[in-house]
């Protein structure tokens, strides 16, 4: 019923249209990691850039000492707990997530349920640590819509910082309903 | 949440903000921030100009294949395994929700911003059959908290003091008494909403973008609340506005990174989530509203307006909204942009609102999809005023100023009497009558025009 009513409505009131634009692949002009750090620490993320082959994983205990329950999906690092209801993923220190590529321009980080199935995490933990390959950082948000295909899975996310707001007085705070703190490791 | 009554103007509302003076100033300047924040962002971006224009053509296109986009966006939910529903006004939005939410036995939800859902009155109404609705952005929640209706589309608490909030907090959530620190506040907030995110059984959220193409939505937040409602509960519910629909996937890069900067300034959000599909075992309702939408298109001169992605900068950098704050507005979405939308939809409600503003143009510089807010503003006034919808002194006053100004002779005289009138005693000049007077002081009016001037120094030579 409404629907139809709404698709004559719209038939009978919109104006001819005109054509798509083309959208052209804006160039970053500057360097891509750089950018990448740049946009990130501005939204109050962590970043750290490892040696060429060296393991990340030692990151985990130098950022995060008091971090005891940890759900992680990465195999270089076992998760600490093995318990994924929801009570116990509320309880969780710290969560640390692959990215499946980054955007220079903005610090955005993409993550999916393709790499990420519970769809909850990157948002659950007390701090996230994303772990993104140097190699998957592309120049903007019009590479990166390229690269992605929707079809592929069924939510994904770009993150570009901790949880925040500025809701009261427009104090910025860190640590919103999300993490508090984010720490994003590059690997070279 | 408080219903507007619209018996007040505009003008009468503001004259009781700007009885506080230096609150009136601390509000001034907490809205002027998000704008300097945007400049100082914007710089860095050297397409920003293109950028725009890409936008405002795409959003074009849109108003001229509405129909076809929505029907594609429909077909293309569906074949994801998402429920799509259509809804004609605010009463059929909030009956589908309920409906939703009662086949799934649902009594507690939690809901992130959405201004659609504000403007059908949703939370009373689920309410009023017993269902719990827990507004989880932290503004939203202040205010939800107060049973006040939001006075800002991006931040809506704007208008509280920290004062106000802690004594809010410490009455609501235990807060220590006095203690205003917004770091404080906000985690003890942060406690509160998770316990209401793990009870929930479903989330409700506004919608930025829907994708014809692919059939998803995208809901943007810094604070993280949209996900943990989203993606904790077996439910979740998109109530999504039929102009939110933008044709294709690549487009989500143009209109993303014209987004964040225009409304906080920042180069990105926190997170933009993009839900495609449910969940493993849940269930994803998509609602698309009409509500005067479709009216509002067929509309000529009005119609662009239906290109507004909501990022609040007309609001931010409007030099009347940042001095009479948004409830003078009495409408969901106050500012340039609402004083279009109301009035172009409900005409006898609004007829203050397209007064309220000075013309100076900078809402329709700083739109991101290129709205001409000024313009539409202008237009509307006349539009108003042939369909008698302005008020009858504000009717002569303008008939007068026409008839003197249209006559140089007339004009002339008049303005002698004018400055006739200047000379008046401060008891009549400064009556109630003349609300230009209230708070401000009158100029001293010059001994003679220039053209008297003229005639007694130059002529003669």
């Amino acid at each position: 019923m409404s629907r139809e009513q709404i698709l004559s409505r719209i038939r009978n009131a919109k104006p001819s249209a005109n054509a798509l634009p083309h959208i052209p692949a804006f160039a970053l002009g500057k360097d891509r990691l750089q950018s990448f750090r740049t946009a990130l620490e501005a939204n109050q993320a962590r970043v750290i850039v490892t040696e060429v082959g060296e393991s990340w994983t030692q990151q985990v205990a130098l950022q995060y000492p008091d971090a005891k329950k940890i759900f992680s999906n990465l195999p270089e690092f076992p998760s600490t707990i093995s318990d994924t209801q929801t009570s116990a993923l509320a309880q969780l220190d710290l969560v640390i997530v692959k990215a499946e590529l980054g955007v220079a321009d903005n610090g955005a980080i993409w993550i999916s349920d393709k790499s990420c199935p519970i769809r909850v995490l990157p948002f659950i933990g007390q701090h996230l640590m994303v772990i993104v390959d140097s190699s998957t950082i592309l120049a903007n948000l019009h590479e990166a819509y390229q690269t992605i295909d929707p079809r592929q899975s069924g939510f994904g996310v770009f993150i570009s910082g901790p949880s925040k707001t500025a809701d009261i007085e427009q104090a910025l705070v860190v640590g919103a309903q999300g993490p508090v703190s984010m720490t994003v490791v590059v690997t070279c | 949440m408080s219903d507007f009554n619209h018996h007040l103007t505009h003008a009468a509302r503001s004259a009781s903000f700007l009885e506080d003076e230096s609150r009136t100033n601390w509000h001034n300047g907490a809205v002027m921030n998000f704008r300097k924040k945007r400049d100082a962002t914007i710089k860095a971006i050297p397409e920003w100009e293109e950028l725009r224009s890409l936008a405002s053509a795409i959003k074009e296109n849109v108003l001229g294949n509405l129909d076809n986009y929505l029907e594609q966006f429909e077909k293309a939910a569906t074949e994801n395994g998402v429920k799509v529903h259509w809804a004609a006004d605010a009463a059929a939005h909030n009956l589908i929700v309920h409906e939703i939410l009662k086949n799934h036995q649902v009594t507690r939800i939690v809901k992130s911003k959405s201004i659609l859902t504000e403007e059908c009155g949703l939370n009373p109404y689920l309410e009023s059959l017993g269902i719990e609705v827990i507004d989880t952005d932290l503004g939203e929640r202040i205010i939800q908290m107060r049973d006040e209706p939001p006075s800002h589309i991006i931040a809506p608490a704007i208008h509280l003091k920290r004062e106000e909030v802690s004594d809010l907090f410490h009455d609501r959530l235990q807060t220590e008494k006095g203690n205003t620190d917004p770091t404080y506040l906000t985690r003890a907030a942060r406690i509160h909403l998770r316990e209401k995110f793990l009870q929930a059984q479903a989330g409700i959220t506004g919608v930025n973008f829907a994708v014809a193409e692919t059939g998803g939505v995208v809901i943007i937040t810094n604070e993280g609340n949209a996900d943990m409602g989203c993606n904790l509960p077996p439910l979740q519910i998109h109530c999504v506005g039929i102009e939110k629909i933008i044709p294709k996937w690549e487009h989500l890069g143009v209109f993303l990174r014209l987004l964040a900067p225009s409304a906080s300034g920042q180069k990105s959000s926190i997170y933009a989530s993009h839900y495609h599909r449910a969940k493993n075992g849940g269930e994803m309702h998509i609602v698309l509203v009409d509500n005067g939408r479709s009216d509002h298109l067929g509309s000529p001169d009005f119609r662009n307006t239906l290109k507004c992605i909501r990022c609040s900068a007309c609001i931010n950098t409007c030099p009347v909204y940042r001095r009479t704050g948004g409830y003078s507005y009495h409408s969901v979405v106050a500012g340039p942009i609402g004083s279009i939308l109301n009035p172009a939809r409900h005409p006898e409600q609004y007829n203050d609102l397209p007064f309220a503003s000075s013309l100076c143009g900078s809402c329709s510089d700083v739109c991101p999809v290129k709205i001409d807010i000024h313009n539409q503003l202008y237009h509307l006034r006349q539009t108003l005023t042939e369909k008698g919808h302005v008020s009858f002194v504000k009717k002569t006053i303008m008939k007068m100023a026409a008839g003197s100004m249209s006559h140089a002779g007339k004009f002339s005289r008049s303005m002698k009497w004018m400055r006739r009138l200047l000379g008046a005693p401060r008891w009549l000049l400064y009556s109630p009558f003349n609300v230009w007077g209230k708070t401000r002081e009158l100029p001293t009016p010059p001994a003679e025009t220039f053209s008297e001037w003229y005639l007694r120094n130059r002529r003669k030579n």
